[in-house]
Formats: structure tokens, sequence, C-alpha cells
């Protein structure tokens, strides 16, 4: 897609010129129609119908309602005993607790199914594995709505890809099969989709997933978080990194800029890399050489001048951060020597 | 207000609201003809949830798996430090793998309680995590992790290479330990108050650089931080509106110290106008000291059928308080003086504040049974505002600083998508994100002193991507993004890009599955001086063959060719001749798993590894091969032998390979 004609790649506009073409962007404006648009659908929203918060199945379940009828789990676990067995372990064996749902827990996800159970008819109850993404979600998130991990789930890029809950969430088993705590089996099932991720993890440097030390929702929040790509946060709003990095966190009084507007991912490859402190580069010099090189000035971007003159032909130079100690920010020198 | 009374506020407002809602609770079961209300009101007390235990009577009080043993570590050859970098896995008594669940005989007191851990006995990696819940009353969750960071990786500009000096001069032998416990509280459905507290601290030693004008010295570096997390906040349910506030604090201190008491030659090996300059005592302390305050607000509601929405704004004010010292002894110059001198001291002191706030609002609509909107807006404010004093003493000669640093950073996104259900096995979308953004920063000192320089931040990017799932056995998934920009902070930041991703998985038969993930990605910069062209690859196949559930016989293999091109022009920095900047990575990565347990109550065997060969800027081949036998002694014991081998060479790098075999035997537990 292109972009709008003052977005033309190479384009060097001067200051004011810039300045115009940003301030012209269509976006933006855009940006606030659809916001307004938006408080008006949910202003609509609240104000046509009441509010409802109940399980994907519970409008027909009201007592006295004229919907399909329920079969009742004693009916269920008749010709499915071994997912009965395996359900009353299951987290999900709480529903049968709820109110309305006594002996009837199967049917608050699966629906009706008395006539499934006259039939026999695969089609005549419902399959969460085999509906569309967005019903298996409105089932679960029925319920479970309300988890703190579940706020940036319209973001998340499980959730924009129509990855659905059951992916990873074995409903009828064990708490252990429900939510993979455990490292080592998470990191299994992570790995089961995001396989390129994990042969990252076999180089020689990278974090201590291999070891069974940390898992993947250490860092990530599978269920979408508001940053890139699913970041967990802490303190807050800070990148998750610092949650055990917590020395490179200032503020320092002299910030490498590129730590806070490009993130770790800047430098470092987190999953893995065959170059020593997972950098992005063989050598230190092209590591920082390729942000800080003067020819770059015209474009617009930070950082462009070289930090100094230094000879790096000469080994005392090549490894920059020999002598820039503090290259993640200083608290006591501009130039981050100290 | 401070951070304690921010979190007494929070406890106090938590306190009440639990109350209230304990009171609530009561009419709800004295008014069961109340139950026309919204599924929350009908539920059942907490008293009747909690009366369920989710353990069945019939389960053993514990279960789980447990596996102790002994690990002997061969002769490692090739470089010890490149070994204790990469995996420093050492050889002694270990509890290899604990991870058992509990069952409450009383069935009051939990319905799960798990504790884990892994790496005990001397392992650099150990773990625990201790997870106890009772439905409906409480879940309380303590982690703790203990981790060496090792780094004695000898460095390719070496520059005491020469004298056959191989000690990288940034190394660092530290533990890094962190915990964490978070205790839920559910009085009730609708409120969920709950307290966290996290700790993260390192301490140990290092070499480290003190750079003065002229020369640098490798020197002794010890290196001690630490970070308390507070944090208190209550999650409110009601009638399909939820909303999370939380309040939280952090304290940080950070008391490293670096130092030198001999005669320390430096990197220099030739005079300076004739005066050899060394370095003989040397003392840098660091004295930190930070707080931050923070505070979420979280909201995630259905209003009606045809809408989702959530909206999220998290504030912190992190701020660092510094007193450094500095005493060195030894021959020094000033180079824009051309003054030589034997002794100096210095003493700074510093502050900085940095609030940063981030907002953000998501909502799905649903106007059609087939069509979904998706829009969301996000944006992200920093500014970091410092000031410091240096006050220097070099021999006879005193110097006093005013400094001051500014970073300030905005950062935009909107983005729309459209959803259709084209049929009911095929979902397609599109749509349009817009990042916009600004940022000012200190410039390089050749400038000028205190001058900032600022860059803009302008990208729009296309999307699109489709779901088809023709039949239950066959899943793709594509997406792609197409973006072109006339603004980017850095010269190798993204700007013109595209990127393909693409995923399957066919269920061949239902022991059988082979998936498939491709994914490319370019990214240019053709802007004058730049030029910057950067290209990714990446695509991988695995196969899982679990017959009759892996009772007998698994197999997963796994296949991942990655590839990397960068290349972007820069100035050296010495001739300013224009150089380019090349880097290639073609990586082959595998993975085989086979287990295989011939007969009935017979042994497991297990064989495998993975490799990882690379060829490029810095051609790597690393291979972890594992044989792994487990003989049955009993209904719930088994004798546990594992072979594994690490293997490392980097044929530019040749100093930085290593060998290494383990052996570990030991018994697994089981339950």
């Amino acid at each position: 897609m292109a972009g709008p004609p003052s977005a033309t790649p190479g384009t060097k506009l001067p200051p004011q010129g810039r300045h115009r073409a940003a301030t012209r962007s269509p976006a933006p404006g855009g940006t606030a129609a659809v916001f307004l648009g938006l408080i008006f659908a949910v202003s609509a929203a609240l104000l046509a119908q009441p509010a409802n918060s109940e399980p994907a199945n519970s409008s027909s379940q009201k007592q006295g309602s004229s919907g399909p009828a329920y079969a009742g789990s004693e009916t269920c676990t008749a010709c499915h005993e071994d997912i009965s067995q395996s359900f009353v372990k299951s987290p999900h064996a709480r529903i049968a607790g709820r109110k309305g749902w006594e002996e009837r827990a199967c049917e608050a996800c699966h629906g009706p199914a008395a006539a499934h159970a006259e039939s026999g008819a695969a089609e005549d109850v419902k399959n969460p594995l085999k509906l569309a993404v967005k019903d298996t979600d409105a089932i679960c998130m029925g319920c479970h709505r309300n988890e703190q991990t579940a706020v940036g789930r319209l973001r998340a890029g499980h959730f924009r890809n129509e990855v659905a809950c059951t992916s990873c969430h074995t409903v009828h088993k064990t708490q252990e099969d429900l939510v993979a705590r455990a490292p080592a089996r998470q990191n299994k099932q992570c790995a089961s989709c995001h396989s390129q991720v994990w042969a990252q993890f076999q180089r020689p440097h990278a974090h201590r997933l291999r070891e069974g030390a940390m898992k993947c929702t250490d860092c990530h929040n599978p269920h979408g978080g508001f940053l890139s790509p699913s970041m967990r946060t802490v303190s807050a709003n800070e990148p998750n990194c610092f949650r055990c990095h917590g020395d490179k966190r200032g503020p320092f009084t002299f910030e490498h800029a590129a730590m806070r507007m490009e993130s770790c991912a800047g430098c470092h490859e987190p999953h893995g890399s065959a170059n020593p402190r997972m950098l992005t580069r063989h050598e230190v010099r092209f590591q920082c050489m390729e942000c800080h090189s003067n020819i770059g000035t015209a474009s617009g971007t930070v950082g462009g001048l070289p930090p100094a003159f230094h000879d790096t032909r000469n080994p005392r130079y090549r490894n920059c951060t020999i002598c820039h100690v503090k290259v993640h920010g200083s608290h006591v020198n501009r130039a981050l020597l100290r | 207000m401070n951070i304690l009374t921010r979190f007494g506020w929070v406890l106090i407002l938590g306190s009440g609201l639990c109350l209230a809602q304990t009171e609530q609770a009561k009419p709800a079961e004295a008014k069961p003809e109340q139950q026309a209300a919204p599924v929350e009101a009908k539920a059942e007390t907490p008293e009747a949830a909690a009366a369920q235990p989710l353990v069945p009577s019939d389960e053993a009080p514990v279960t789980g798996a447990m596996e102790v043993g002994y690990r002997w570590l061969g002769d490692v050859g090739g470089n010890f430090n490149a070994y204790r970098s990469v995996v420093d896995l050492g050889e002694g008594v270990r509890v290899l793998n604990l991870d058992t669940r509990l069952a409450d005989p009383s069935g009051k007191l939990w319905d799960r309680f798990t504790l884990r851990g892994g790496g005990w006995g001397g392992d650099p990696y150990n773990t625990a995590h201790l997870g106890v819940e009772r439905n409906r009353v409480y879940r309380l969750n303590l982690d703790y992790r203990n981790l060496v960071y090792l780094n004695y990786l000898p460095s390719f500009a070496n520059p005491t290479i020469d004298r056959g000096v191989f000690v990288n001069q940034r190394s660092m032998d530290v533990q890094r330990r962190f915990s964490d416990v978070q205790l839920d509280l559910m009085p009730g459905r609708v409120l969920t108050p709950y307290l966290a507290f996290t700790r993260d601290s390192g301490f140990g030693r290092g070499i480290t650089g003190f750079v003065s004008d002229g020369n640098e010295y490798p020197v002794a570096n010890d290196l001690r931080d630490q970070t308390n997390h507070y944090r208190g906040g209550v999650r409110l349910d009601w009638r399909g509106w939820n909303l999370t506030l939380e309040q939280g604090g952090t304290t940080f201190k950070d008391d490293q110290r670096v130092f030198n008491s001999a005669p320390n030659q430096g990197n220099r090996t030739q005079p300076l106008l004739g005066q050899q300059l060394f370095l003989r005592d040397l003392l840098q302390a660091y004295g930190v000291r930070g707080d931050s305050i923070y505070s979420r607000g979280l909201l995630a509601a259905s209003p009606a059928a045809w809408i989702d929405l959530n909206a999220q704004f998290l504030f912190s004010q992190p701020s660092s308080d510094t007193n450094y010292f500095e005493a060195k002894s030894g021959q020094f110059v000033l180079l824009n003086q051309l003054l030589f001198y034997d002794r100096g001291t210095g003493t700074l002191s510093s502050s900085a504040k940095q609030p940063h706030s981030a907002a953000g609002f998501n909502v799905e609509l649903r106007p059609h049974a087939r069509i979904r909107i998706r829009e969301s807006w996000f944006t992200d404010r920093m500014r970091n505002a410092t000031r410091a004093q240096l006050v220097e003493q070099l021999a006879l000669t005193g110097f006093t600083s005013a400094l001051t640093d500014r970073l300030a950073v905005n950062f935009s996104q909107q983005q729309t998508e459209l959803l259709v259900d084209v049929t009911k096995r095929l979902t397609m979308w599109g749509g349009h994100r817009y990042l916009w953004g600004d940022s000012q920063v200190r410039a390089p000192l050749v400038q000028r002193p205190n001058a900032f320089e600022s860059a803009e931040l302008r990208r729009h990017s296309g999307l699109a991507g489709a779901r088809f799932r023709p039949w239950q056995k066959w899943m793709l998934n594509a997406d792609a993004e197409i973006a072109r920009g006339d603004r980017t902070y850095f010269r190798t930041g993204l700007l013109n890009y595209q990127k393909v991703n693409l995923r399957t998985r066919y269920d061949v038969t239902s022991s059988l599955s082979v998936s498939a993930v491709a994914a490319v990605m370019d990214n240019e910069n053709p802007t004058p001086g730049v030029q910057y062209s950067f290209s990714s690859h990446d695509a991988g196949v695995s196969v899982a063959f679990l017959p009759k559930g892996g009772e007998k016989v698994s197999l997963l293999v796994d296949y991942n060719r990655t590839g990397i091109y960068s290349d972007i022009g820069f100035i050296a920095p010495f001739n300013g001749q224009q150089e380019r900047s090349l880097y290639r990575d073609n990586a082959h990565t595998g993975t085989v798993l086979a287990d295989v347990r011939p007969w009935k109550a017979g042994p497991w065997i297990t064989a495998g590894g993975s490799y990882f060969l690379s060829s490029g800027s810095r051609p790597t081949r690393y291979y972890q091969p594992i044989g792994r036998v487990a003989l049955p002694l009993g209904k719930y014991a088994f004798w546990v032998g594992e072979w594994r081998w690490y293997g490392s060479s980097q044929p530019f790098y040749l100093f930085e390979g290593f060998r290494a075999h383990q052996f570990t035997t030991g018994l697994r537990l089981t339950r």
C-alpha cells in the first residue's frame, strides 16, 4: 500500500514543510472522527440494551424459557465417560456449582444437548473445537472476560490472527493441562506453533528457556498487551525486560535514547543469537556505527553524528563498549563512559 | 502523595469494598426470588462454591514427579570460560526437577496446591514456584528464580590479544535473583482485591573499563543493585463491565564500585608525548537511589452482544538521585589542555525524573453476523529531565560543571481493521495502521554542549490476512503488512517494509500431524546517505508422530531455515570514508526427539537433540545431542541415566569453541 504524497520515501522536506505535512495528514482527524463515532456507538449500546454478561448459553437457560432442551451431565456421561472422568479434575468442573448449571456443566459450553442425546448426531450439539473462532471465544469470554490478562485481547496477535482460546487451553483436563504453567511444558506448547522462535533458542546465546529456568510467558502475555508483540509490562508501562534487568531501568541522568525509543530489541535478539550478549551484529562497532554515522543526519534521524573520531582499525577502538561501558545509560557521564 | 500513602489508600479502599461486597452478598442469599438478575447476582455464594473441592476424593494426597540425581561433567575441551558463559552446568548432587500437587484431605484449605522447582543443589539456574488456590476464596502465587549470569567470552576486539591476554575487558560473574508473590482475594464475585511484591536483585564481580584521556584500563567491578516493586489493586466485575485499578511503587538502589590497587598499564603501550600513562589506585563509588509510583486503570466490557471494548491508562513516574565519587592516582593527561597530572578526584550529584503515560482504547463492533470492525488507538508519552553538578579536582586544577539533559518521546498509533467471514471456513481481513510520533534527544558532543536534536516518526501500513480451515484437519493462516513511511527515528528503524507470515497445520492421521511456518520481511530506507536494506526469511516444518497418544513411540522433528541480510552505509570516523556494514546469517536449526518404550513396563529410551549451523558474518556450529534411559524400578520409581554433549565452534573465533560431556544418573519418582 502506498503512503500519502507527503510520505514518498526519500523525500526530504524543509522543517516547515515537514510540519505542514504532519498537520495535513488525514489520519489524526480520522482518528478523532472514529473516536467520536465509537463513543456514540458505545453510548447507544448502553442505552439501548441492559447490561449483558451472561455466559454464552445462558439466554436459553433461563427458567421458563422455551429454548432447546437440556440433557443433563448424567446423560452426557453415558456416552462420553472418558471425557466426563477427566472433566471432574478440571477447574471447569466448578461450573456445576453455579446456580442454574447444576447437573448441566457440560452444556454450559456445549449448549442444550437434548437433541444430540436423542439423535447422536454431532451437528445437534456445539463443539467449540469446530466452531468459528469468534464463536468459540464468545463461549469462553462469557465467563473469562474479567481476567486481568485479557484486557489487551483486542490488540493481541493471537486474537488478530483468529487463534481460538481452545488452541492453547485444553478445557476438559486438569489444571496443568488447562493452563500450561510448568516452564518445560509451556515452552513446548508455544513452540508447537512458534517453531521458528524455538529454533532461535537453540543458538548459543539465549535466554535460559532450554534449561527450564524461564518460560515464554515471563516476557509475553499471550492474551495481549499494549506493547508489541504482546510484551508484558512492569511498573505499569515499562517493558518487561526491566522486571529482571532492574539495573538497566533508570531513569538515567544521561540516557541512551535507543533504549527508550527502540527498546532493548534495537540491539539485542532476546530469543537467541550466535553473537555474544545476544547482539544483533557480530561486532560491537557495527552495532554502534550503523546508527552513529554522520551521513545519516540529512535523513532527519537522531544519533547520526559519530561519537568520536577513533581509528577503528586499531583493536583498541573496535569494541566501543570497552570504553562506553554504560551503554544502557549513565548516571554520571554524558558520553556514557562511567 | 508518597508511595506509602497511595498504597495505604488502595488497601483501605480495597478493604472497604471487600466489606461492602460481603454485606451485599447477604441479601442475595436471603432473596432467591431475585434470580431474574444477571448471572453474577444469581451465582452461588462463595461458601457454596468453596465447598466444592476440585480434587476428586480418591486422588492420592501427593501427585506429580521428582527427579534427583548426580551430574558428572567430563573434561571441558576448548575454552572453559566460553562453556561457562553459554552452558555453565556443573557437577554434583542436584534436584533436577520437581513438579508436585498436594491434595487437601479436609477439602477446605485449598483446591490446588502446586509446588514446582528445578536446578537446586548448585546449578546456575534455580527456580521454585508455589501456587495455592481455594476456589472463590483466594489465590496465592510465589515465584523464585536465581540465575547466574556469567560472561567471560573473549572479545574479538581485544586490545590485549597481542600480549596473549584473552580476558574480555567487559566481563561479569553475577547472580540475578528474582522473587515474586501475589495474593488475590475473592470475597465475592464482584470484587477481587490483590496485593503483590516483587524483588529483583543482582550482585557479583566483573571487569569493566576505566577511561581516562589517552588510555583505558581494565579494572575490577563490584556490582550490587536491588529493585522492589509493591503493588495492590482491585478488580471489579459488574454486569459485563470489568475494571482493574492498581497502584504501585518501586524503590531502587545501585551501589556499584569500581576499583584498582596495583599499577595498571592499560591498553596504550606507547608513551604519549614522552609520558607513560598508567593507573595505580582507583575507586569509583556509585550511590544511586530511585523510586517510582505508578497507576494502572484497565477496562474491559461487552455492553451489548455486538460490541467488545477495552481501554487502559498507565502512568509511572520513576526518578533517581545519584551521588558519585571518584579518586584516582597514577599518570594521566587532560588532552584538551595538554596537562599531565598524577592524581584527581571527582564528585557528582545528579537527579532524573521521567514521567511516562500511556493510554489505549480498542473496540470490536459486530454490525452483522459475518462482519467485524476493529478499531484501536494508542499513545505513549515519555519525558526525562535531568540535571547534574560535577566537581573535579585534577592535581591543582579544579573544575565545576553544571549539566542538564532531556529526552522526550511521543508515539501514537491508530488502526482500523475489517474482518469478514466469507464462508463458515474462511475469514478474511484487511485494514490500515498509522503511526506517528516525535522525539527530542541529546545531540552528540561534537555539535556543542547541551545541544539537542529531534526526529519524527510517520508511517502508514496496509494490513491483510486470512484464516482458512477447509476441513477440520487442515488450517491455514496468513497475514501480510505493507508499510510506507517518510520519517523514522533511527537510520536502522522500520520505514518502507513488507512482511508476510504463513502458518499451516495438517493432521494427516490422528497420530501424525505436520505443521509449517514461513515468514518474510524486507525493510528499506532509500534516503541518500542511509541506503539501508534489510531482509529476513524464515521457514520451518514440524512433524509430530504419536501413535496411540505416544504410548510406545513418539517422534518430534523440527527443522528451521533462517536467513538475515543487512546492508547499510556508514562513515568511518577516522578518515571520513564511506564504508558499508554488512551482516549475513544463514542458519539451519533442527531438533529431533524420539521416545521409545519397546514393551509395556519396559524402559523408556529417549534420543535426539538439536543442532544449529550457520554461515555468514559469524559462522557457528552448536550441537546439543541427548540420550536418556528411564528404567522402571517399581510402580512409582524410575532409574534415569542421561548423557548430553555440548559442542560449539565458530571458525572466525576459534578461541571461543568448547566441547563438554555431561552424565547424569538419578531417580525419578512419580505418582
